[in-house]
């Protein structure tokens, strides 16, 4: 019922396209994160979903109506804005019921909404005060309420916690949740960071340059990446990623090295082809030693390692390229040699013309459905 | 103790060269102002005859001062129209509403600001030139007969309002766009989205929001409007028709210019100060009050 679906919309500001040309539908209470990098064409979409951008070509939709020229006011629609875009000069719960009263919505409906709201995001002692009186945590909530309160099907984000600090944002998130949990709205979601996309979303766009790279489930997103942009995207440290590599017979061929294919792999791959390899940090094993069974490792450099904290990331040198490895705790030093192995359930190899994944064989896991 | 001293005599020293010139070009014509306002004197004349409260009752009793103080606010109101009201929401539409254009729009209406308001009086009286000025000549065409409007109670202050207005609208308008520029266009666009008609977004959003520019233009806007016709007034009719065209403060210039009654002139003046030193002290007490500060 509150379906979105946007149907070969473009947008382009004089000569350059922001969007060349895109498609795509939101189910009904779905919470879709829309995440690229700056100027990926995100918060276009999302404002051209508002009405606050027009569309210039293509048909966009809201519960099965086309609303590309109906103005923002009439869309029915809720936003929430980077900087909360709260009227200064109004008390908290002036700003969240101001749009409702000017809607002409009957002054109980209004108070009940408000109470509701309140309670719910934990501003009630805050009522009387005026923005400037609050700290960022606190406006945010604000502009959460004030778009709450309009019980809209539609929901926008535009990157609503990327002015909070590390902490606040664990806590607005699950705000958010909570509200998502009980109004089911449809969510757009704007961001760039992946973490809030990975826990917030149930379905992730991937942008890059104005073009769908991929829309999944974020598990999909982060273990079968669609393409090389995307695998490089997602995941901190972002997924290694070995270019020129080729399979011969049994091996797969890096730079000089070359280390046996697993059982499963073997046949699924053509021989004599450029590929590109991936393999997250996580799923590198390295020994300072040597396997007995051969051409089971390659040999790296360790460049330098960095404390994370909860592991540690070791930057190694492979012939020529770098890789990164993510491991508990280093028992080597910088500019040793050692051997890393890959986990080669978690390989991916992608087309090295097109970047396309090209998938797995059958006898491995495969996506998520 | 020393040291105090010391610092005592520096800022007495830093504040001296402001402290002068308001003694000197300020606070003295001032006082001197109401001091003469007790005498009969011509500027010429070497003996000044104190005359008491005679001037102040003179003016009372006459009755051109009253149509002169009406008239004085007349200007005011249509020049706070003009010169306020519309540049104000200009302004909203130049930022918010225009998506094209709004920088000609800006820069053409900034213009008639850099030529002087007495060359532009000079223009004026050629192009309304009830005869031979274009208007005029427009105007015939479609037999329409323009009234000789410097001679026309009423019309003379509108049109000499208008005139005015032309020469200061501009910098009016840039400042109250600065203003309005200040409003963060989130918070626009959130109203809209509320489906708050763009009426509404002006009156409750982003007039209140500039409130503290807004009301010093509000305040500039009345001052100008009190002395900034007076050398369209000069220029074009004197005062005339009948003072059906002078304004308190070109009353007092006139007194004193070209009546050498310098006395009447002083008094004039000073029940000017008068009246809009406590309209403007109250104007800031009530309006004052309720605008809004960022910071």
């Amino acid at each position: 019922m509150k379906r979105i679906e946007l149907t070969d919309i473009k947008k382009a500001y004089g000569e350059t396209v922001v969007i060349p040309k895109m498609s795509f539908s939101i189910a009904d209470g779905e919470r879709l994160v829309l995440l690229g990098p700056s100027g990926c064409g995100k918060s276009t979409l999302l404002r051209m979903i508002a009405g606050l951008e027009n569309i210039q070509e293509g048909v966009l939709k809201i519960s099965g109506e086309d609303v590309s020229n109906v103005a923002p006011g009439q869309r029915n629609i809720a936003m929430v804005f980077q900087n909360y875009a709260l009227y200064p000069h109004m008390t908290v719960e002036d700003n969240i019921t101001y749009g409702l009263r000017q809607n002409k919505v009957p002054k109980e409906e209004v108070e009940k909404r408000l109470d509701m709201v309140l309670d719910m995001l934990d501003l009630r002692v805050y009522r009387k005060r005026k923005p400037k009186e609050l700290s960022g945590g606190q406006r945010q909530r604000v502009s959460l309420a004030r778009a709450t309160v309009k019980n809209s099907e539609v929901f926008l984000l535009d990157e609503p916690l990327s002015n909070l600090d590390a902490q606040l944002r664990v806590s607005a998130r699950q705000s958010l949740l909570d509200i998502h949990e009980k109004f089911k709205q449809t969510i757009v979601y704007v961001t760039h960071d992946q973490i809030e996309a990975m826990t917030f979303a149930t379905k992730v766009i991937l942008l890059n340059k104005g073009e769908i790279q991929m829309y999944d489930e974020p598990y999909n997103v982060y273990h079968h990446p669609s393409n090389v942009f995307t695998a490089k995207f997602i995941g901190s440290p972002s997924m290694n990623i070995m270019e020129h590599v080729h399979i011969i017979s049994n091996f797969i061929r890096i730079g000089k090295q070359r280390m046996v294919l697993d059982r499963e792999w073997r046949g699924y791959l053509e021989e004599n082809t450029n590929y590109f390899c991936g393999i997250r940090p996580e799923n590198l094993r390295i020994t300072k030693k040597k396997s007995e069974q051969e051409y089971s490792q390659i040999e790296a450099t360790v460049q330098y390692i960095e404390n994370l904290g909860a592991n540690f990331a070791v930057y190694l040198q492979v012939e020529g390229s770098q890789l990164v490895a993510v491991i508990k705790e280093p028992d080597f030093d910088v500019n040793e040699k050692v051997y890393i192995e890959f986990l080669q359930d978690h390989l991916h190899f992608f087309d090295g013309t097109t970047e396309k994944n090209l998938g797995r064989p059958a006898s491995l896991h495969s996506q998520r459905q | 103790m020393e040291l105090n001293q010391r610092e005592k005599i520096k800022s007495i020293l830093f504040l001296s060269p402001a402290i002068i010139c308001f003694v000197v070009f300020l606070l003295i014509p001032m006082l001197y102002t109401v001091y003469l306002s007790f005498f009969d004197w011509n500027m010429i004349r070497p003996e000044m005859d104190f005359v008491g409260l005679d001037n102040y009752i003179k003016i009372f009793t006459d009755e051109t001062t009253y149509k002169v103080l009406r008239n004085t606010f007349s200007y005011i109101g249509i020049i706070l129209i003009t010169n306020f009201c519309i540049p104000f929401v200009f302004a909203f539409v130049c930022k918010f509403v225009l998506h094209k254009f709004a920088n000609f729009y800006k820069t053409t209406m900034f213009m008639p600001g850099f030529i002087s308001l007495i060359v532009g009086s000079v223009i004026f009286t050629w192009i309304l030139n009830p005869i031979v000025g274009p208007v005029a000549l427009f105007l015939k065409e479609f037999g329409v007969k323009m009234p000789v409007w410097s001679t026309t109670e009423g019309l003379v202050i509108v049109v000499i309002s208008l005139i005015t207005s032309w020469k200061s609208f501009g910098y009016n308008f840039i400042m109250l766009y600065s203003a309005v520029s200040g409003v963060s266009g989130e918070v626009i666009e959130a109203a809209q989205l509320d489906n708050i008609p763009l009426r509404k977004i002006f009156l409750q959003i982003v007039a209140p929001m500039t409130g503290f520019t807004s009301f010093y233009m509000f305040v500039m806007t009345i001052i100008q409007g009190l002395t900034y016709v007076i050398s369209p007034i000069d220029v074009l009719t004197k005062g005339g028709p009948n003072y059906g065209s002078s304004n308190i403060v070109y009353a007092a210039y006139f007194k004193a210019f070209y009546m050498f009654d310098t006395g009447g002139a002083a008094a004039m003046a000073v029940i000017t100060l008068v009246i809009f030193g406590f309209g403007l002290f109250l104007l800031n007490e009530v309006v004052g009050k309720l605008v809004y500060y960022e910071n």
